[in-house]
Protein backbone atom coordinates (compact mmCIF):
# COMPACT_ATOMS: atom_id res chain seq x y z
CA UNK A 1 0.00 0.00 0.00
CA UNK A 2 0.96 3.28 -0.70
CA UNK A 3 2.56 5.78 1.30
CA UNK A 4 -0.82 8.60 -0.17
CA UNK A 5 -3.10 5.39 0.22
CA UNK A 6 -2.18 5.02 3.97
CA UNK A 7 -2.07 9.04 4.52
CA UNK A 8 -5.81 9.43 3.53
CA UNK A 9 -7.08 6.40 5.18
CA UNK A 10 -5.47 7.78 8.21
CA UNK A 11 -7.09 11.22 7.61
CA UNK A 12 -10.69 9.39 7.31
CA UNK A 13 -9.91 7.45 10.34
CA UNK A 14 -9.11 10.84 12.20
CA UNK A 15 -12.26 12.76 11.16
CA UNK A 16 -14.15 9.77 12.16
CA UNK A 17 -12.81 9.97 15.52
CA UNK A 18 -13.36 13.43 15.84
CA UNK A 19 -16.85 13.46 14.85
CA UNK A 20 -19.25 15.19 12.14
CA UNK A 21 -19.55 19.00 12.34
CA UNK A 22 -22.62 20.61 12.35
CA UNK A 23 -21.32 22.46 8.64
CA UNK A 24 -21.28 18.92 7.70
CA UNK A 25 -24.56 17.64 8.06
CA UNK A 26 -25.60 21.09 6.29
CA UNK A 27 -23.40 19.94 3.26
CA UNK A 28 -24.58 16.74 3.09
CA UNK A 29 -28.18 18.78 1.98
CA UNK A 30 -26.29 20.43 -0.93
CA UNK A 31 -26.81 23.99 -0.42
CA UNK A 32 -26.16 24.75 -3.91
CA UNK A 33 -28.64 22.83 -6.12
CA UNK A 34 -31.17 23.51 -2.93
CA UNK A 35 -30.88 27.09 -3.76
CA UNK A 36 -31.87 26.51 -7.07
CA UNK A 37 -34.74 24.29 -6.53
CA UNK A 38 -36.00 26.72 -4.02
CA UNK A 39 -35.88 29.49 -6.57
CA UNK A 40 -37.90 27.92 -9.14
CA UNK A 41 -40.45 26.58 -6.44
CA UNK A 42 -40.87 30.32 -4.83
CA UNK A 43 -41.09 31.08 -8.74
CA UNK A 44 -43.71 28.92 -9.16
CA UNK A 45 -45.67 29.94 -6.02
CA UNK A 46 -45.35 33.81 -7.28
CA UNK A 47 -46.39 33.03 -10.58
CA UNK A 48 -49.58 30.82 -9.61
CA UNK A 49 -52.94 32.32 -9.76
CA UNK A 50 -54.71 32.76 -6.09
CA UNK A 51 -53.27 34.06 -2.65
CA UNK A 52 -51.92 32.17 0.19
CA UNK A 53 -50.68 33.97 3.21
CA UNK A 54 -47.65 34.89 3.80
CA UNK A 55 -46.19 32.19 6.59
CA UNK A 56 -47.41 29.09 4.60
CA UNK A 57 -45.71 30.07 1.55
CA UNK A 58 -42.65 30.75 3.45
CA UNK A 59 -43.87 27.39 4.73
CA UNK A 60 -43.94 25.37 1.55
CA UNK A 61 -40.44 27.00 0.61
CA UNK A 62 -38.87 25.84 3.84
CA UNK A 63 -40.70 22.05 3.12
CA UNK A 64 -39.41 22.13 -0.98
CA UNK A 65 -36.09 23.20 -0.01
CA UNK A 66 -35.88 20.16 3.38
CA UNK A 67 -37.03 17.76 0.63
CA UNK A 68 -34.79 18.88 -1.43
CA UNK A 69 -31.67 18.75 1.05
CA UNK A 70 -33.42 15.14 2.14
CA UNK A 71 -33.02 14.07 -1.37
CA UNK A 72 -29.40 14.80 -1.59
CA UNK A 73 -27.84 13.47 1.71
CA UNK A 74 -29.52 10.17 0.51
CA UNK A 75 -28.23 10.65 -2.51
CA UNK A 76 -24.84 11.10 -1.14
CA UNK A 77 -25.50 8.23 0.95
CA UNK A 78 -25.92 5.79 -2.00
CA UNK A 79 -22.92 7.51 -3.89
CA UNK A 80 -20.55 7.02 -1.01
CA UNK A 81 -18.66 4.79 -3.58
CA UNK A 82 -18.14 7.15 -6.47
CA UNK A 83 -17.91 10.25 -4.74
CA UNK A 84 -14.95 9.14 -2.90
CA UNK A 85 -13.61 8.49 -6.47
CA UNK A 86 -14.67 11.28 -8.31
CA UNK A 87 -12.00 14.28 -7.92
CA UNK A 88 -15.40 16.85 -7.47
CA UNK A 89 -16.73 14.73 -4.47
CA UNK A 90 -14.39 13.20 -3.04
CA UNK A 91 -14.27 15.72 -0.25
CA UNK A 92 -18.04 15.69 0.32
CA UNK A 93 -18.69 14.54 4.32
CA UNK A 94 -19.21 10.78 4.11
CA UNK A 95 -16.60 10.01 1.56
CA UNK A 96 -13.76 11.79 3.68
CA UNK A 97 -15.10 9.90 6.99
CA UNK A 98 -16.59 13.16 8.47
CA UNK A 99 -20.37 11.81 8.99
CA UNK A 100 -21.00 7.68 9.32
CA UNK A 101 -23.26 6.89 6.11
CA UNK A 102 -25.62 5.23 8.42
CA UNK A 103 -25.84 8.60 9.97
CA UNK A 104 -26.52 10.54 7.01
CA UNK A 105 -29.40 8.34 4.95
CA UNK A 106 -31.00 8.41 8.82
CA UNK A 107 -30.70 12.03 8.26
CA UNK A 108 -32.53 12.47 5.00
CA UNK A 109 -34.85 10.13 5.91
CA UNK A 110 -36.05 11.74 9.29
CA UNK A 111 -35.96 15.60 7.05
CA UNK A 112 -37.80 14.28 4.25
CA UNK A 113 -40.49 12.72 6.19
CA UNK A 114 -40.67 15.66 8.14
CA UNK A 115 -40.66 17.84 5.04
CA UNK A 116 -43.51 15.95 3.44
CA UNK A 117 -45.55 15.81 6.19
CA UNK A 118 -45.11 19.77 7.53
CA UNK A 119 -46.42 20.67 3.62
CA UNK A 120 -49.36 18.33 4.14
CA UNK A 121 -50.27 19.82 7.62
CA UNK A 122 -49.88 23.33 6.55
CA UNK A 123 -50.28 23.75 3.25
CA UNK A 124 -52.24 20.83 1.08
CA UNK A 125 -51.69 17.38 0.48
CA UNK A 126 -51.44 17.65 -3.41
CA UNK A 127 -48.43 20.12 -2.69
CA UNK A 128 -46.74 17.58 -0.10
CA UNK A 129 -48.00 14.35 -2.72
CA UNK A 130 -46.19 16.01 -5.51
CA UNK A 131 -42.90 16.59 -2.59
CA UNK A 132 -42.99 12.84 -1.91
CA UNK A 133 -42.86 12.09 -5.67
CA UNK A 134 -40.21 14.07 -6.13
CA UNK A 135 -37.97 12.87 -3.25
CA UNK A 136 -38.74 9.11 -4.21
CA UNK A 137 -38.18 9.69 -7.92
CA UNK A 138 -34.93 11.28 -7.33
CA UNK A 139 -33.81 8.63 -4.63
CA UNK A 140 -35.29 5.65 -6.35
CA UNK A 141 -35.52 6.28 -10.11
CA UNK A 142 -32.67 8.80 -10.88
CA UNK A 143 -29.82 7.74 -8.03
CA UNK A 144 -30.24 4.04 -7.22
CA UNK A 145 -32.01 3.35 -10.77
CA UNK A 146 -30.94 5.16 -13.74
CA UNK A 147 -27.22 6.85 -12.82
CA UNK A 148 -25.30 4.28 -12.75
CA UNK A 149 -27.28 2.12 -16.36
CA UNK A 150 -28.11 4.46 -18.81
CA UNK A 151 -26.14 7.86 -21.08
CA UNK A 152 -30.19 9.03 -20.18
CA UNK A 153 -29.89 9.34 -16.55
CA UNK A 154 -29.82 12.77 -16.23
CA UNK A 155 -32.81 12.80 -19.42
CA UNK A 156 -35.29 11.13 -16.91
CA UNK A 157 -33.67 12.00 -13.61
CA UNK A 158 -33.92 15.84 -14.50
CA UNK A 159 -37.74 15.36 -13.72
CA UNK A 160 -37.33 15.47 -10.20
CA UNK A 161 -35.31 18.68 -10.54
CA UNK A 162 -38.19 19.88 -12.90
CA UNK A 163 -41.03 19.45 -10.39
CA UNK A 164 -40.69 22.28 -7.81
CA UNK A 165 -42.24 25.03 -9.30
CA UNK A 166 -44.96 22.66 -9.94
CA UNK A 167 -45.29 22.04 -6.26
CA UNK A 168 -45.16 25.62 -5.63
CA UNK A 169 -47.97 26.04 -7.71
CA UNK A 170 -49.71 23.26 -6.41
CA UNK A 171 -49.03 24.91 -3.03
CA UNK A 172 -51.18 28.31 -4.13
CA UNK A 173 -53.48 26.73 -6.17
CA UNK A 174 -54.04 23.12 -4.99
CA UNK A 175 -53.95 22.13 -8.74
CA UNK A 176 -51.83 21.01 -11.90
CA UNK A 177 -52.39 22.66 -14.34
CA UNK A 178 -51.16 23.17 -18.49
CA UNK A 179 -49.12 26.27 -17.41
CA UNK A 180 -47.75 24.55 -13.94
CA UNK A 181 -46.69 21.79 -16.65
CA UNK A 182 -44.96 24.33 -18.54
CA UNK A 183 -42.80 25.55 -16.08
CA UNK A 184 -41.73 21.87 -15.27
CA UNK A 185 -40.99 21.15 -19.05
CA UNK A 186 -38.82 24.01 -18.84
CA UNK A 187 -36.58 23.06 -16.49
CA UNK A 188 -37.10 19.35 -17.80
CA UNK A 189 -35.93 20.31 -21.00
CA UNK A 190 -33.14 22.74 -19.73
CA UNK A 191 -31.34 20.03 -17.32
CA UNK A 192 -29.42 17.68 -20.16
CA UNK A 193 -27.89 20.34 -21.99
CA UNK A 194 -26.91 21.81 -17.87
CA UNK A 195 -25.28 18.65 -16.85
CA UNK A 196 -23.97 17.73 -20.15
CA UNK A 197 -22.19 20.74 -20.64
CA UNK A 198 -20.29 19.43 -17.22
CA UNK A 199 -19.93 16.19 -18.38
CA UNK A 200 -17.71 17.18 -20.74
CA UNK A 201 -15.41 18.96 -18.75
CA UNK A 202 -15.50 16.09 -16.38
CA UNK A 203 -15.28 12.90 -18.41
CA UNK A 204 -12.04 11.58 -16.83
CA UNK A 205 -13.87 11.54 -12.82
CA UNK A 206 -17.10 10.40 -14.65
CA UNK A 207 -15.62 7.40 -16.64
CA UNK A 208 -13.32 6.32 -13.44
CA UNK A 209 -15.87 6.41 -11.46
CA UNK A 210 -17.94 3.74 -13.96
CA UNK A 211 -20.83 6.50 -14.57
CA UNK A 212 -22.24 5.89 -17.76
CA UNK A 213 -22.83 9.70 -18.73
CA UNK A 214 -23.12 11.15 -22.00
CA UNK A 215 -19.79 11.79 -23.33
CA UNK A 216 -18.41 8.61 -21.64
CA UNK A 217 -20.47 6.08 -23.62
CA UNK A 218 -20.75 8.38 -27.04
CA UNK A 219 -18.29 10.56 -27.01
CA UNK A 220 -18.21 14.85 -26.96
CA UNK A 221 -19.54 15.08 -30.78
CA UNK A 222 -22.31 12.93 -29.95
CA UNK A 223 -22.95 14.86 -26.52
CA UNK A 224 -22.27 18.39 -28.48
CA UNK A 225 -25.07 17.58 -30.75
CA UNK A 226 -27.71 16.57 -28.43
CA UNK A 227 -26.76 19.64 -26.36
CA UNK A 228 -28.01 21.85 -29.17
CA UNK A 229 -30.85 19.71 -29.83
CA UNK A 230 -32.32 20.34 -26.80
CA UNK A 231 -31.65 23.90 -26.57
CA UNK A 232 -32.89 24.60 -29.36
CA UNK A 233 -36.34 22.64 -28.35
CA UNK A 234 -35.84 24.98 -24.74
CA UNK A 235 -36.86 28.01 -26.97
CA UNK A 236 -40.07 28.08 -27.69
CA UNK A 237 -40.81 26.10 -24.30
CA UNK A 238 -39.15 29.30 -22.70
CA UNK A 239 -42.21 31.14 -24.16
CA UNK A 240 -44.62 28.74 -23.45
CA UNK A 241 -45.55 30.51 -20.02
CA UNK A 242 -46.11 34.11 -22.26
CA UNK A 243 -48.18 32.21 -24.53
CA UNK A 244 -50.05 30.80 -21.87
CA UNK A 245 -50.89 34.44 -20.59
CA UNK A 246 -49.11 33.71 -17.20
CA UNK A 247 -46.26 36.43 -17.98
CA UNK A 248 -46.32 39.57 -20.04
CA UNK A 249 -44.23 41.32 -22.67
CA UNK A 250 -41.10 41.76 -20.91
CA UNK A 251 -40.59 37.78 -20.36
CA UNK A 252 -41.63 37.07 -23.52
CA UNK A 253 -39.08 39.42 -24.99
CA UNK A 254 -35.93 38.22 -22.48
CA UNK A 255 -36.81 34.47 -22.95
CA UNK A 256 -36.34 35.24 -26.54
CA UNK A 257 -32.84 37.12 -25.87
CA UNK A 258 -31.58 34.39 -23.54
CA UNK A 259 -32.72 31.38 -25.61
CA UNK A 260 -30.86 32.91 -28.66
CA UNK A 261 -27.85 33.41 -26.19
CA UNK A 262 -27.87 29.60 -24.89
CA UNK A 263 -28.27 28.21 -28.56
CA UNK A 264 -25.43 29.88 -29.35
CA UNK A 265 -23.31 28.60 -26.23
CA UNK A 266 -24.25 24.86 -27.45
CA UNK A 267 -23.15 26.06 -31.12
CA UNK A 268 -19.99 27.36 -29.22
CA UNK A 269 -19.30 24.04 -27.81
CA UNK A 270 -20.10 22.47 -31.01
CA UNK A 271 -16.77 24.24 -32.71
CA UNK A 272 -14.99 24.33 -29.25
CA UNK A 273 -12.40 21.09 -29.42
CA UNK A 274 -11.18 22.15 -25.79
CA UNK A 275 -13.39 22.71 -22.53
CA UNK A 276 -13.35 26.63 -21.93
CA UNK A 277 -16.80 26.24 -24.07
CA UNK A 278 -18.37 23.97 -21.82
CA UNK A 279 -17.04 25.59 -19.05
CA UNK A 280 -18.87 28.88 -20.04
CA UNK A 281 -22.11 27.09 -21.13
CA UNK A 282 -22.26 25.24 -17.51
CA UNK A 283 -22.34 28.57 -15.96
CA UNK A 284 -24.47 30.48 -18.42
CA UNK A 285 -27.37 27.78 -18.24
CA UNK A 286 -27.30 28.44 -14.13
CA UNK A 287 -28.07 32.23 -14.90
CA UNK A 288 -29.89 31.05 -17.72
CA UNK A 289 -32.94 29.58 -15.49
CA UNK A 290 -31.88 32.40 -12.79
CA UNK A 291 -32.76 35.18 -14.84
CA UNK A 292 -35.84 33.26 -16.70
CA UNK A 293 -37.24 32.83 -12.99
CA UNK A 294 -36.26 36.28 -11.69
CA UNK A 295 -38.26 37.82 -15.13
CA UNK A 296 -41.33 35.66 -14.53
CA UNK A 297 -41.99 36.40 -10.85
CA UNK A 298 -41.31 40.14 -11.89
CA UNK A 299 -42.94 40.46 -14.87
CA UNK A 300 -46.17 38.89 -12.73
CA UNK A 301 -45.16 40.86 -9.49
CA UNK A 302 -48.25 43.23 -9.73
CA UNK A 303 -47.13 46.93 -9.68
CA UNK A 304 -43.63 45.77 -11.65
CA UNK A 305 -42.96 46.45 -14.77
CA UNK A 306 -46.97 46.90 -15.43
CA UNK A 307 -46.83 42.75 -15.03
CA UNK A 308 -49.98 40.89 -16.39
CA UNK A 309 -51.74 41.00 -12.70
CA UNK A 310 -51.42 45.13 -12.16
CA UNK B 1 4.88 4.03 8.55
CA UNK B 2 1.02 5.05 9.92
CA UNK B 3 2.42 7.62 12.29
CA UNK B 4 4.65 8.93 9.79
CA UNK B 5 1.72 9.65 7.55
CA UNK B 6 -0.52 11.47 9.94
CA UNK B 7 -1.03 14.90 9.35
CA UNK B 8 0.87 17.38 11.51
CA UNK B 9 -2.10 19.41 12.12
CA UNK B 10 -4.50 16.80 13.25
CA UNK B 11 -4.88 16.27 17.03
CA UNK B 12 -2.57 13.52 18.06
CA UNK B 13 -3.65 12.71 21.70
CA UNK B 14 -6.25 10.69 22.78
CA UNK B 15 -6.79 13.64 25.56
CA UNK B 16 -7.20 16.13 22.68
CA UNK B 17 -9.32 14.11 20.27
CA UNK B 18 -11.53 13.59 23.33
CA UNK B 19 -12.10 17.21 24.27
CA UNK B 20 -12.70 17.65 19.85
CA UNK B 21 -15.39 14.98 19.86
CA UNK B 22 -17.15 16.59 22.85
CA UNK B 23 -16.60 19.43 21.68
CA UNK B 24 -18.62 18.66 18.09
CA UNK B 25 -21.05 16.38 19.89
CA UNK B 26 -22.05 19.49 22.12
CA UNK B 27 -22.45 21.72 19.19
CA UNK B 28 -24.36 18.82 16.99
CA UNK B 29 -27.02 18.66 20.58
CA UNK B 30 -27.09 22.51 19.95
CA UNK B 31 -28.51 22.42 16.62
CA UNK B 32 -30.94 19.81 17.71
CA UNK B 33 -32.07 21.37 20.02
CA UNK B 34 -32.47 25.11 18.27
CA UNK B 35 -34.10 23.19 14.58
CA UNK B 36 -36.93 21.22 17.45
CA UNK B 37 -37.64 24.77 19.45
CA UNK B 38 -37.98 26.49 15.64
CA UNK B 39 -40.23 23.39 14.45
CA UNK B 40 -43.04 23.80 17.65
CA UNK B 41 -42.50 27.70 17.24
CA UNK B 42 -43.82 26.90 13.29
CA UNK B 43 -46.21 24.47 13.68
CA UNK B 44 -47.58 27.16 16.17
CA UNK B 45 -47.89 29.74 13.91
CA UNK B 46 -48.79 27.61 10.86
CA UNK B 47 -52.07 26.65 13.32
CA UNK B 48 -52.72 29.97 14.47
CA UNK B 49 -52.43 31.44 10.49
CA UNK B 50 -54.60 27.89 9.64
CA UNK B 51 -57.57 28.81 12.31
CA UNK B 52 -57.62 32.29 11.01
CA UNK B 53 -58.71 30.81 7.55
CA UNK B 54 -55.76 31.49 5.69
Amino acid sequence: MSDVAISSEAVVAEAQAAGARVGDFIELLKPRVMSLVVFSGFAGLMVAPGDLHPVLAAVAVLCIAVGAGASGAINMWYDRDIDAIMQRTRKRPIPAGRVDPQEAVSFGIVLAIGAVTLMALAVNWLAAGLLAFTIAFYVFVYTMWLKRRTPQNIVIGGAAGAFPPMIGWAAVTGQISLASIALFLLIFMWTPPHFWALALYRTGDYAKAGVPMLPVVAGARATKAQMLVYTVLLFPLALAPWALGLTGAVYAAAAVILGLLFILAAVRVWFDSGERAARQMFAFSILYLFLLFTLMIVDRAPGLVGGSLA
Amino acid sequence: MMAQSLPTSAPNSTGERGFERQRRLRMRNRAVLLVLLLLVALIYVVAIVRMGGG
